[in-house]
This record gives structure tokens, C-alpha cells and sequence, in this order.
């Protein structure tokens, strides 16, 4: 492992983390597009690949979008996991909520002399 | 199911009582019935919190003079048991809440034991813990299965790993604190996970806790709904990867 890939890891890494907790989304979109336009400049200009490939210490173009490709696939799904706990938590509030405001009670029992002996249960 | 009657009880719901029992409650239509009857003979105030069921247990709780509160869809028990501390803490007069199972597995002769450490104003949390009664020698504990056994051992030495707490029952979910203490604590694993976070919240608030020895009945009913061992290991999955950040 030479000095460019592991520099080049943790800044990818921590740009990943962070925009995986920006609460913005236009800079998902932005890094998605990005992601986009590099796929594209790749299929396009297979040979730069290599060119990069060789500058990081990967083998092969192919292999390094590749690589690419499973640390975006990983963030995405972090992403998404991220998402979804929040989304369970505010349905979760919800839920709690509504259960709060409106608590089912029992009316008091009758006075003495207007209760029946034996109250069916009304299931 | 015997038939209730209003006359058998003298309790009103009583806002300003200060012990309050919170039970979370998903599909007993068989237990809940005797449960809320004895609990009410002794005059405790009650809140149930009917998680979504789909049987009779809403009314069958709604029989009884009772706070019962329902989820609109289902949550799972330590939701349930969050949502059931937000009401005693937010819209009763409770000083002391204890949380109670709606399965039958607990005593409620017990419940004044578990709370007793919190009255003399020492303790803060009470935990019930079915291992400290002697154990007999059979394999079967109150006729637990001894895989259940093992389960809870691996359950309880997990736990004193990740919050040092030396507790000797970790998934006992009779339980018992003051409002102080309860104002700490915010269960945020929905399903049933809650335990465990439970005596994390109360190692990192540095709670002063103690156990007492309580019974738990091992019927046929309660086993067909117990803990498997697949499900611990289900929590243990929540507790490492549930976080939130």
C-alpha cells in the first residue's frame, strides 16, 4: 500500500461519512451526479482507468472501478439504513402520540342506587 | 373468565395516587383478565398500554377502572413500555412506577417488595431478579427450560461486559423505579431489546440500583410466547447495530 491509496481512502471515507449525515440533500444529489459523470468518463475513456489504476497501485482499470464501486454501494446502503431508523423513529413518535392524546378511560361507576348488580362485559 | 362486576371495586381512577403500574400488554386476552381484577381488588392505580393486539385484551382492560392506552399499530413491547412511562411521568402524580408483565409470569403479591427499597428513599431503580431465590437441583428452575437457563446466563454475562452492572437477571421485566430516575431513562429499541437498554441507561446515569427476588411462573402459555433463543439473538444484533447516531 503506497501513501496515495491510503490518502486517497480516508478522504473518501470521511467525505462518505459526512455526507451520509448531512441532513442536506442537495448534496447527496450532487455526489450522485458526480458518481454518475465519473461512471461515465470511464466507460468512455477506458484507458484513463488504467492511467489511475496504475497511479494508486491497482492492477487494472477495471478492477479499480470496481473498488470504486463497492465503496459506493457500501455508503448507499448505509445510507439508506440510516434513513430508515430515522423513518421508524418518527413513526414510532407518531404512534406514541396519538396513543398519549387519547387515552381510553372508563366513565366512574354508577352512583349506589342507579348501578346494576351484574355488568355484561362488552366485548 | 370470571364476570366482573363494578361493585368489587372501590377504586376510582385516582390521578393523584403515587404508586402506579405500567403494564404493556400484546394479545392476553387470556391473563390480563385476573391480572387487572386482583391488581384492582388491592386498589393500585393501572395503566395498560395495548400494543395493536388483535384479540380481546383492549376490552377486556377496558372493564376496569383503568387507564388504557393503544398503539394504532404495533410496536413491540419496550415501545409500548416508553409510551406507558410518558403518560405516568407527564399526566399522573406517580412517585413510584413499577412495570409489569401482562403474560402471568409475574407476582403481584411481589409488587410491594419491589418497590419497598424505593420508599426508603435509597434506591433509585429495583430490579426483580428470578436467580436470586435458591435453586433447586432439578435442570428445570420453575419450570423453565434449562435452554432458557443457559440463554439468560449468556444474557446476564454480556451484560455485566458492556455496562459492568453486576445484575443476576437482565431480562426480567418486572421492574420498579422512582419518577426521578424514570425521567433519565428513554427506551429507544422498540422490539425486545428494551431490556438490555434499560441497564445500560441505568449504568450511564449511574443509578443506584438494587435486586430482589422475585418469582416468575413458567406456564405452558408463557413459554409458547417466551424468548427463543433465536430472538436473543436478535437483540444482540439491535443492540450492536441499532444505534442511533
Amino acid at each position: 500500500m503506497n501513501f496515495f491509496q491510503v490518502t486517497i481512502t480516508l478522504l473518501i471515507i470521511i467525505l462518505l461519512v459526512s455526507i451520509s449525515r448531512s441532513r442536506v440533500i442537495i448534496l447527496e444529489r450532487f455526489f450522485y451526479i458526480l458518481v454518475s459523470l465519473v461512471g461515465l468518463y470511464f466507460i468512455f475513456f477506458p484507458e484513463s482507468a488504467s492511467v489511475i489504476a496504475k497511479l494508486v497501485g491497482i492492477g487494472r482499470g477495471a478492477d479499480l472501478v470496481f473498488y470504486l464501486f463497492i465503496l459506493f454501494t457500501w455508503f448507499w446502503f448505509s445510507s439508506s439504513s440510516i434513513k430508515m431508523r430515522r423513518t421508524e423513529r418518527k413513526i414510532t413518535d407518531i404512534v406514541r402520540a396519538m396513543a398519549i392524546e387519547n387515552p381510553l378511560r372508563l366513565s366512574k361507576p354508577a352512583k349506589d342506587d342507579e348501578k346494576k348488580t351484574n355488568v355484561q362485559p362488552n366485548c | 373468565m370470571t364476570r366482573i362486576t363494578y361493585e368489587s371495586y372501590e377504586q376510582q381512577i385516582t390521578q393523584n395516587s403515587t404508586v402506579w403500574i405500567v403494564i404493556p400488554a400484546y394479545n392476553e386476552e387470556a391473563t390480563i383478565g385476573q391480572i387487572l381484577h386482583d391488581l384492582c381488588q388491592k386498589n393500585y392505580s393501572v395503566l395498560v398500554i395495548d400494543d395493536c393486539s388483535t384479540d380481546k385484551t383492549k376490552s377486556i382492560a377496558m372493564q376496569f377502572p383503568i387507564v388504557v392506552l393503544k398503539h394504532a399499530i404495533n410496536l413491540g413491547q419496550g415501545a409500548a413500555l416508553e409510551t406507558g412511562f410518558n403518560y405516568v411521568l407527564n399526566y399522573t402524580q406517580a412517585k413510584y412506577i413499577v412495570s409489569f408483565d401482562s403474560d402471568g409470569q409475574h407476582n403481584i403479591d411481589e409488587i410491594q417488595s419491589i418497590i419497598n427499597p424505593l420508599v426508603s428513599g435509597t434506591y433509585d431503580v429495583v430490579l426483580g431478579s428470578r436467580f436470586l431465590k435458591p435453586i433447586s437441583n432439578t435442570i428445570k428452575i420453575n419450570g423453565m427450560p434449562a435452554i432458557k437457563f443457559l440463554t439468560l446466563k449468556i444474557g446476564v454475562f454480556f451484560t455485566r461486559i458492556t455496562t459492568r452492572l453486576k445484575v443476576t437477571d437482565t431480562h426480567n421485566g418486572f421492574r420498579a423505579f422512582t419518577r426521578v430516575a424514570l425521567r433519565k431513562i428513554h427506551i429507544t429499541q422498540n422490539r425486545m431489546a428494551h431490556g438490555s437498554e434499560i441497564l445500560m441507561q441505568i449504568a450511564r446515569n449511574k443509578l443506584v440500583y438494587c435486586e430482589v427476588p422475585v418469582d416468575v411462573k413458567y406456564t405452558e402459555y408463557s413459554r409458547k410466547k417466551g424468548q427463543s433463543v433465536l430472538n436473543s439473538l436478535n437483540i444482540l444484533w439491535d443492540l450492536i447495530f441499532g444505534r442511533e447516531e
